[in-house]
């Protein structure tokens, strides 16, 4: 049934992907080619250099911007515009500054028109489970940088979408509160099942999350090679001093250095 | 005594709220006090400058033989229908260039030759077109204030954030939703603003306006008083206009509060630091 189809096809289809800019009449070449499968429950990272056209890929995926040729797919449908299917949690967040926690966290929601019990229970539950209980009725500039990655999320999450796509979304964390976000979104996909596809340049990052590590070449991006992570979800914060842990961020960063 | 069930926080700020009005009233006391003292011992000359008990007696004749509630009504009721003609007319002006960007090109010089005429230049030409009584006011305070909202919606509306229209589809909203719930509310502290601007504009347009051309109204109030060599009268419309002015604009900052709250917040966060 359901089930099944959804296990028998990759969730998330990325199929020779080019993006080209046409920049003063010259054509800039950033994403090349780039064919890549995500399936139902995966956790996939996409590493690479900076400047490599990661942050373009997955704002294509997410319907963003314009594909110059290839394709994405969804559940076997065509992404053209941004849609809540897959939302895209950005760098910098794009939280609704001028309405509060609540109004932020129901917006998608009010967007189907669902009835106001239902929109309440959902932003609740939800709020219950980052952990923003309480602060409804705050600004986004009240909240710590913590916070506001909690916020941008259950904003995505009410919306039970199949896909998260995330761009360095921990980027403007200190090192603590960004480890801690990492075992939250973790512990999140796993308790929902939800696939997931981001893209970090923080390699213990990528290591700690993913299923399987995608790492991109230099401008124009390729796919350069991909690793695999067996470790078992949930995964422990001691994992990230693990051998396994040390040996698989070796081989990703020694590939990435050449 | 009910202050001491409040929590410390809502105390503090209506402490602090409190002391700074007294701070205010202090200075204006002291210079009321000053100004009669002055008066009395004959340290100023009464022709020159009345002083403030002479002010005080004229106030009811004013009312009662001199039309003094009529003349605020008027000059009240010009500044507030021209400013939102003018106000009305700029937005909706901004938004038209914001849709279609290429009109700027064309009409932008035209638009800027006019913006540095002092509203007041236009006067003789307002009485031309519209004679004597409210038409030549409302032209030109319309004209005063659209200059503000319109400059400022536009730049409003050019420097919106495309994200915020991407995350608003992104989470699956209609166009409906992203126009009134993302759009209207990232342009609506520039459009405030522009009003606060204009307004501050229409009053001062209005009363010189209706010194200059206009019956009733503050400003005639205040030339037909000067005529009569009614010295306290003057001034006491004088006082009259700017408190007025403080009204309107205090009025304005509470809308800004209702449908900005966010602003406020910020900067109350910043004084708790």
């Amino acid at each position: 049934m359901k089930k099944d189809d959804i296990n028998a096809h990759p969730l998330l289809e990325i199929k020779n992907l080019s993006i080209n800019y046409n920049f003063n009449e010259e054509r800039l070449e950033v994403v090349n080619n780039i064919s890549l499968e995500v399936w139902n429950g995966e956790f996939v990272c996409v590493v690479g250099p900076n400047g490599c056209g990661k942050t373009t890929l997955v704002h294509a995926v997410a319907g963003f911007l314009p594909l110059t040729s290839g394709q994405v797919l969804l559940g076997g449908k065509e992404v053209l515009t941004p849609n809540p299917n897959c939302p895209l949690i950005l760098q910098n967040l794009g939280l609704f500054y001028w309405m509060t926690v609540w109004d932020n966290v129901t917006f998608g929601l009010r967007a189907m028109n669902l009835e106001t019990e239902e929109i309440d229970r959902i932003a609740k539950r939800w709020l219950d489970i980052v952990g923003l209980n309480g602060f409804e009725k705050r600004y986004p500039f009240e909240l710590s940088g913590g916070m506001r990655q909690k916020l941008a999320l259950a904003r995505a999450l009410v919306l039970g979408p199949k896909v998260l796509l995330m761009d360095e979304p921990f980027a403007n964390l200190d090192m603590q509160t960004r480890e801690s976000m990492q075992e939250e979104i973790s512990r999140l996909a796993d308790s929902t099942g939800m696939t997931v596809l981001m893209v970090t340049h923080n390699l213990d990052e990528a290591v700690f999350l993913a299923d399987r590590i995608v790492l991109l070449t230099e401008r124009p991006a390729r796919v350069k090679e991909i690793v695999h992570v067996s470790t078992a979800h949930p995964r422990s914060p001691e994992f990230r001093v693990s051998q396994e842990f040390l040996e698989i961020k070796s081989r990703v960063w020694m590939s990435l250095k050449n | 005594m009910e202050l001491l069930f409040l929590d410390s926080k809502k105390r503090g700020k209506i402490v602090k709220r409190t002391t700074r009005i007294l701070k205010g009233l202090l200075v204006v006391m002291l210079f009321l006090v000053l100004w009669s003292v002055s008066a009395e011992l004959g340290w100023i000359n009464s022709k020159v400058l009345s002083s403030p008990s002479e002010i005080i007696e004229g106030i009811p004749q004013l009312i009662k033989y001199g039309n003094l509630l009529t003349d605020i009504g008027e000059s009240v009721k010009r500044v507030l229908i021209g400013v939102a003609a003018g106000s009305i007319a700029g937005l909706i002006m901004a938004v038209i260039f914001g849709l279609f960007r290429e009109l700027e090109e064309y009409l932008g010089v035209f638009i800027e030759l006019f913006r540095p005429i002092p509203p007041i230049a236009w006067i003789p030409i307002a009485i031309l077109w519209f004679g004597i009584g409210d038409a030549p006011a409302y032209f030109l305070v319309s004209l005063g204030s659209f200059f503000p909202v319109f400059t400022n919606t536009l730049k409003a509306i050019k420097s919106i954030e495309k994200v915020y229209l991407n995350i608003g589809k992104n989470l699956g909203a209609s166009r409906l939703m992203v126009f009134w719930r993302i759009l209207v509310p990232l342009i609506l502290p520039d459009v405030i603003t522009g009003l606060k601007v204009g307004m501050g504009v229409g009053w001062i347009i209005v009363i010189t306006a209706e010194m200059v051309g206009v019956s009733h109204g503050l400003g005639y109030m205040i030339q037909l008083n000067r005529t009569l060599l009614q010295t306290p009268n003057v001034i006491t419309g004088m006082i009259i206009i700017g408190l007025i002015g403080l009204i309107l604009s205090f009025l304005l900052n509470i809308i800004e509060a209702v449908l900005v709250p966010w602003k406020k917040r910020v900067r109350d966060q910043y004084e708790e630091r």
